[in-house]
């Protein structure tokens, strides 16, 4: 495992749907340890991009690099089992399992530990239920994910992909339509897990939440980087400004 | 509750109460047996009559090929006849699991038409439209259906606990998270091939199993019934909607209600088609009243009224806590 260099990095990808060029040789790179903020106008490519990280689609041209290692053929099991998990921009659950086996279900188990008869160990489901607590969930943790409420749902889908230990999450706008005070407990677990040693690369359009936690922050437009910076320099350039009121 | 049922013969019932028992314990172990596939990992098959029909020809033609006997025998041949049949059902599972939702389900139904055509045409194996025959189990006459009402109970009881198995495991966890969200399963590491293909052959052995018994029962097997693309393959599902889908006794409960409910409205209407209706009478009747299953709703309000209680007292004891934490939104201009 190579120890130097960025945890992600990406070059030159490219994907096109039918005449429109989503993402145009887009190439950046999140530094370990780092939140790394993804924004950009509305169409700039930014769940395409995450979607091809995630190996949920197949870019078109470009390398993924991920902790120095070539990823040729991403695919979303094999990602997620070599350390990097994402959400989705609308919370996507298991509604009518529980909400601790929401959680046991992303344990990573592979092999005959698949065919025993419980669960999962008491490890895992204790592990689980530490999460829940840190995400104000244990309450409900025998209701079904589907009867939770929507900010709910975005902080479980958050506590779910946390169960195979991953080293980079990607957050696909994780406070949209959240109440303020999810979005402050979803900030703090951010920072806290950030504190322990986890990177983030986070797509968002609150520029609030944006500006107070990621650093750098990666500008996409039209498919491609725009700029890169401290969150300062990405309210005082030129060009980000133009691509998000118009020249 | 299998031990009730096992005791069942012994209340003196009539035979022919007891050949609906064999019927209504098939339905149950069929219905189970769908279960797997499309009640806990959300791929509605039509394809368990396929080979529910493998399992009655694989026994005529161990009977053909393979002299061995009549007597209990037979019975031991069941489950490597339902084991067979799971090694056969692994590639079909292959093609069909390029396909999700409704093409799966026509890819199904096409396999029971295909193996139908097959089984008529292929007559050198299989005797075409005639069938083969079976020899007659050398049962006493009083005792001839209660055991193949115990061989039934058998299958049944064993596809039951396979599907309680299920429900308590790990297997079982990433069959729901198929069914839920088979994509966000993936980017869960959930190996999503293993829990389907298990319960595509779980469910293609005890189906198999079920049919072995049958075909043993009535002593010959042909075409039309072995692969019965309408009325078997619509009942099976029928009693597991009826039931209630996912459900552990689901199937049992729809199977009880509908197989009786079946042969009576066979016997009282007579050779015409209008019992056919009639049943179809009873499924619209249930789905009106009870359209997510018998077991699902009753269970439903009997939690919802345990949550009522729970609520009461949890309200109580959090009014305060709530109140603190969801009171004071402060105006944030966004």
């Amino acid at each position: 495992m190579s120890v130097d260099g960025p945890l992600l990095e990406i070059d030159a990808l490219r994907k096109r749907f039918g005449g429109i060029v989503a993402v145009d040789g887009c190439s950046f790179s999140v530094e370990r340890g780092s939140i790394t903020g993804l924004i950009g106008p509305n169409g700039s490519g930014k769940t395409t991009v995450l979607n091809m990280l995630s190996g949920y689609l197949a870019s078109d041209s470009g390398s993924i690099r991920f902790d120095g290692k070539r990823v040729a053929r991403p695919d979303p099991t094999t990602m997620y089992r070599g350390g990097m998990s994402r959400t989705f921009q609308r919370a996507r659950v298991l509604p009518e399992i529980d909400v601790l086996d929401n959680l046991l279900v992303a344990a990573p188990k592979r092999g005959l530990a698949v065919w025993g008869m419980s669960k999962a160990n008491r490890a895992t489901v204790d592990y689980a239920m530490t999460l829940l607590d840190e995400f104000k969930l244990t309450r409900l943790a025998e209701a079904k994910a589907g009867e939770l409420s929507y900010g709910q749902q975005k902080l479980l889908e958050f506590a779910t992909v946390l169960m195979g230990k991953p080293r980079l999450v990607l957050l696909d706008e994780p406070t949209a339509g959240v109440n303020h005070v999810m979005v402050d407990l979803m900030t703090e677990r951010i920072r806290e897990f950030h504190a322990k040693g986890l990177t983030f690369l986070i797509v968002e359009h609150n520029m609030e939440f944006v500006m107070s936690l990621c650093d750098p922050i990666v500008v996409l437009d039209h498919g491609k980087q725009l700029f890169a910076g401290a969150p300062d320099d990405v309210q005082q350039n030129q060009l980000v400004l133009d691509a998000y009121l118009g020249d | 509750m299998i031990a009730a049922l096992a005791l069942f013969p012994f209340s003196g019932a009539e035979s022919w109460i007891v050949n609906i028992g064999i019927f209504t314990l098939m339905y149950a172990a069929l219905g189970s047996a769908w279960n797997l596939i499309g009640g806990y990992t959300g791929y509605v098959s039509l394809g368990s009559v396929a080979f529910f029909g493998l399992g009655a020809y694989g026994l005529a033609l161990t009977f053909q090929h393979i002299g061995i006997g009549n007597g209990f025998l037979p019975f031991a041949l069941v489950p490597i006849i339902g084991i067979a049949v799971a090694i056969v059902s692994v590639p079909i599972g292959w093609i069909a699991f390029r396909t999700r939702g409704l093409p799966f389900i026509i890819v199904t139904i096409s396999l029971v038409i295909i193996l139908q055509y097959m089984a008529l045409n292929l007559t050198d194996i299989t005797g075409g439209a005639p069938g083969l025959q079976v020899p007659q189990a050398p049962f006493p006459p009083g005792a001839y259906e209660e055991y193949f009402y115990w061989a039934m109970l058998g299958v049944f009881a064993v596809t039951l606990l396979a599907c309680a198995y299920v429900r308590r495991s790990r297997l079982g966890l990433m069959m729901f998270a198929v069914r839920e969200d088979e994509d966000k399963a993936r980017g869960l590491g959930v190996a999503t091939s293993v829990p389907k293909y298990a319960a595509f052959a779980g469910c293609a052995a005890f189906s198999a199993m079920a049919g072995a018994v049958w075909a043993y029962y009535l002593s010959t097997v042909y075409p039309q019934f072995a692969f019965d693309g309408e009325f078997l393959a619509m009942g099976i599902i029928l009693v597991a909607y009826l039931g209630g889908i996912g459900t552990l006794w689901g199937p049992f409960v729809g199977a009880a209600i509908l197989t009786p409910a079946q042969q009576y409205f066979a016997y009282s209407l007579g050779g015409s088609q209008l019992y056919l209706i009639a049943y179809a009478a009873v499924f619209i009747v249930v789905m009106l009243f009870l359209p997510r299953g018998v077991v699902t709703t009753i269970a439903d309000r009997a939690l919802r009224r345990s949550r009522r209680r729970k609520q009461v007292v949890e309200e109580l004891a959090t009014a305060e806590s709530e109140a603190l934490r969801d009171a004071p939104a402060p105006a944030v201009a966004r």
